[in-house]
C-alpha cells in the first residue's frame, strides 16, 4: 500500500463512516481497508469510539410524567374547543 | 429555568388569530395528526432536550416551548416529511434563542491545536494494550463521556448531536441548522476533533493511561 493511498483513505473515512459516500467511492475505501490494516485498526477505532460516544450519551431519558401533562396541556390551551 | 422570550424571539410559524386560515375541519384534521404523530416523539425529544440543556428543568421548559411552537406551525409541516427533524429544528432553533443572550460567539477550535488522529495517537503511545484502544473510552464512567461531549462550544456540539447520536444525514443536519452540507461537515469534523481532545484530557485526568 503507498502512503499517498493511506492519506487519501484516510481522510475519506469520516463521509465513508458517516453512510454518505457514493457506492463506488466506498467500494474503494472498504477494498482498501480489507488490504491494509493500519488503516483498518483506525476504521475500528473510529466507527468503535462513535458507537460509544452513541451508547454513553445517547440514553433514553424517560420523561416524567407531570411534565407530559404539563405540555399536552400546554398545547390544549393553545386551541380551546369553540363555545 | 429558561427566561420567557420576547415577541421578538418568536418564529415566524403561523399562530392563531390574525391571519389564521385553517378552517375548522381542517384543524381538527392538524390536531388528529399532531396528537397521533407528534405527542409520542415527546420521549424521544425529550433525551435531545435534555442533551442540549444537560438538566431535567431547563430540559421540560424547552420541550414545552418547542411543542408549543410545533403545534402553532403544523400547518407548515408537509405530510410525509420527516416529522423528527421537523421537531428537532424548532428544536434547535428554540434552545438557540432562549440561550442566545448567554451564547458569546462560538469558541473556535484552532486547526492547528488539534491534529488528524489526536486521541488515536496519543492512546497509542500510552501505555495500554494495542488495540485496546477503543476500550479505554468504553471503560470511562458514561458521565465523563457526557462532559467531554458538552465541553464543545454549541455549534460543534450540535452537530455532533445530530449526526452521531441522532443518527441523522448531513444533509437533515443542514436543514436543522439552516446552513450548508460543506458546513455540516467542516463543524462536524472539528467537533469530533475538539471531543477527541476532550476525551483524552480526562483519560488522562483520571490516570486511565499513562503517557
Amino acid at each position: 500500500m503507498s502512503g499517498t493511498e493511506c492519506q487519501e483513505i484516510l481522510r475519506e473515512l469520516e463521509v465513508y463512516l458517516d453512510g454518505e459516500m457514493p457506492a463506488e467511492e466506498a467500494a474503494r475505501v472498504e477494498g482498501h481497508l480489507a488490504e491494509c490494516s493500519p488503516c483498518f485498526q483506525r476504521q475500528e477505532f473510529v466507527s468503535n469510539l462513535r458507537r460509544i460516544v452513541r451508547e454513553k450519551c445517547g440514553r433514553v431519558e424517560r420523561l416524567p410524567g407531570a411534565a407530559r401533562e404539563r405540555i399536552r396541556r400546554a398545547v390544549a390551551a393553545e386551541n380551546p374547543e369553540p363555545e | 429555568m429558561l427566561a420567557p422570550m420576547s415577541g421578538r424571539d418568536r418564529p415566524s410559524e403561523p399562530r392563531r388569530g390574525a391571519g389564521a386560515v385553517r378552517t375548522e375541519a381542517s384543524r381538527e384534521e392538524l390536531d388528529r395528526r399532531f396528537e397521533l404523530e407528534a405527542i409520542p416523539l415527546l420521549e424521544d425529544m425529550y433525551g435531545a432536550a435534555m442533551r442540549l440543556t444537560r438538566n431535567p428543568a431547563d430540559a421540560q421548559d424547552l420541550l414545552q416551548e418547542t411543542y408549543l411552537r410545533a403545534y402553532r406551525g403544523f400547518a407548515g409541516f408537509e405530510e410525509g416529511t420527516n416529522l423528527k427533524a421537523w421537531l428537532h429544528r424548532i428544536l434547535t432553533n428554540t434552545y438557540i434563542n432562549l440561550y442566545r443572550k448567554r451564547q458569546r460567539e462560538p469558541k473556535t477550535v484552532s486547526d492547528d491545536e488539534v491534529e488528524e488522529w489526536y486521541l488515536y495517537s496519543k492512546l497509542r503511545e500510552s501505555d495500554i494494550e494495542p488495540s485496546a484502544e477503543a476500550q479505554v473510552i468504553e471503560r470511562l464512567p458514561d458521565e465523563d463521556v457526557q462532559a467531554a461531549l458538552a465541553s464543545l462550544p454549541d455549534v460543534f456540539r450540535m452537530a455532533v448531536i445530530l449526526a452521531d447520536i441522532e443518527g441523522f444525514s448531513y444533509k437533515e443536519i443542514a436543514a436543522i441548522l439552516d446552513v450548508p452540507i460543506g458546513t455540516v461537515m467542516s463543524r462536524l469534523h472539528r467537533g469530533r476533533r475538539a471531543l477527541e481532545r476532550a476525551l483524552w484530557d480526562i483519560v488522562r485526568e483520571r490516570r486511565v493511561v499513562r503517557d
